[in-house]
């Protein structure tokens, strides 16, 4: 530390540009390592889609195909799109087993009416 | 600007905020990782803590995304991330109650790190002896929080006059202002080293 009285004078005369350059890059240069937040972020904005699909949905139904809307699906994206599938797969059967049930009650309380064509063929084929 | 050279085909900041803004998380994504350096020097310069800089660096970009349909298309990126960023590190800053020149830790926290780039003027200042070094910082050190962001506006992203303007939402003759300012702040704390 004993330099220190004897180099201000130095740095004093450097001009305002170089020395504010100077300056900030000594703070600066101290941070050997940057954290890589992208992970952290992007799992934020997805659980933020989760969480208010309204507000994500806008604007990423109106979203064209382009050549950065190709990430690899991760893990937890593909499992997301089974669950959803399924979903609509179980409340798809449940609409048709309503459709045939009340066909099949409808045949049985009055054989002799004719039935509506759609639940007629269908009440036919079951 | 540090952190904005382009390899060779990769697309513009412009192209990837218009992608961004239709939804595109992995133009978005791409541009994380392209400003992720300045935005944290810019968050450790406000608060001078590597772990509170690193939060206030992921709530920028999160915060930065929910805004992109809202950003001004003459702002530039950069500029725009940086007025987010030092609004998020103060907002860290008071939470946490830490005075606003506080010591300034620099260790490396858990997670995922990358090496940190170069900056403008380095090798000058690698020119000067270990005592010099420490006094300069300590001289920056003892600016405040808009000299020190003047200071890196200008000097370390390479800003111009109009854009620093932007970033610290200042207009462009008090840019001009606060950098002679901070300039002669930083000289007087010099002396007094």
């Amino acid at each position: 530390m004993m330099d220190i009285e004897r180099h201000p004078g130095l740095l004093r005369a450097l001009p305002d540009d170089r020395l504010g350059t100077v300056a900030v890059s000594v703070v600066v240069s101290e941070l050997q390592w940057t954290p890589d937040v992208a992970p952290a972020v992007m799992d934020r904005i997805h659980r933020d889609a989760v969480a208010y699909p309204e507000q994500f949905d806008r604007r990423v139904a109106s979203a064209p195909h382009t050549p950065f809307r190709s990430p690899p699906p991760s893990g937890r994206s593909a499992k997301r799109a089974i669950g959803r599938l399924a979903v609509f797969g179980v409340i798809l059967a449940i609409i048709v087993g309503l459709v045939l049930f009340a066909a099949t009650i409808s045949t049985a309380s009055e054989p002799s009416t004719a039935l509506p064509s759609i639940l007629y063929v269908v009440t036919e084929a079951a | 600007m540090t952190g904005t050279t382009l390899a060779p085909g990769e697309p513009a900041d412009t192209t990837l905020v218009e992608a961004a803004r239709r939804g595109d998380l992995y133009a978005w994504e791409r541009l994380v990782r392209r400003y992720q350096e300045p935005v944290y020097r810019v968050s450790w310069l406000v608060v001078r803590d590597s772990s509170m800089a690193e939060k206030a660096t992921r709530s920028t970009f999160v915060r930065a995304f929910r805004a992109l349909p809202a950003m001004e298309d003459d702002i530039g990126l950069l500029p725009w991330l940086i007025r987010i960023a030092a609004s998020e590190s103060r907002q860290q800053r008071r939470e946490s109650g830490r005075p606003t020149n506080s010591d300034r830790p620099v260790e490396r926290q858990a997670g995922p790190h990358l090496p940190a780039t170069s900056v403008p003027g380095l090798s000058e200042a690698m020119g000067l002896t270990p005592a010099e070094q420490q006094a300069l910082a300590d001289a920056f050190d003892r600016l405040g929080e808009e000299d020190r962001l003047v200071i890196a506006a200008r000097y370390l992203f390479g800003l111009s006059r109009s854009e620093a303007a932007r970033a610290l939402s200042l207009s462009s003759a008090l840019v001009d202002e606060q950098l002679a300012g901070a300039v002669t702040r930083l000289r007087a704390r010099m002396r007094q080293a």
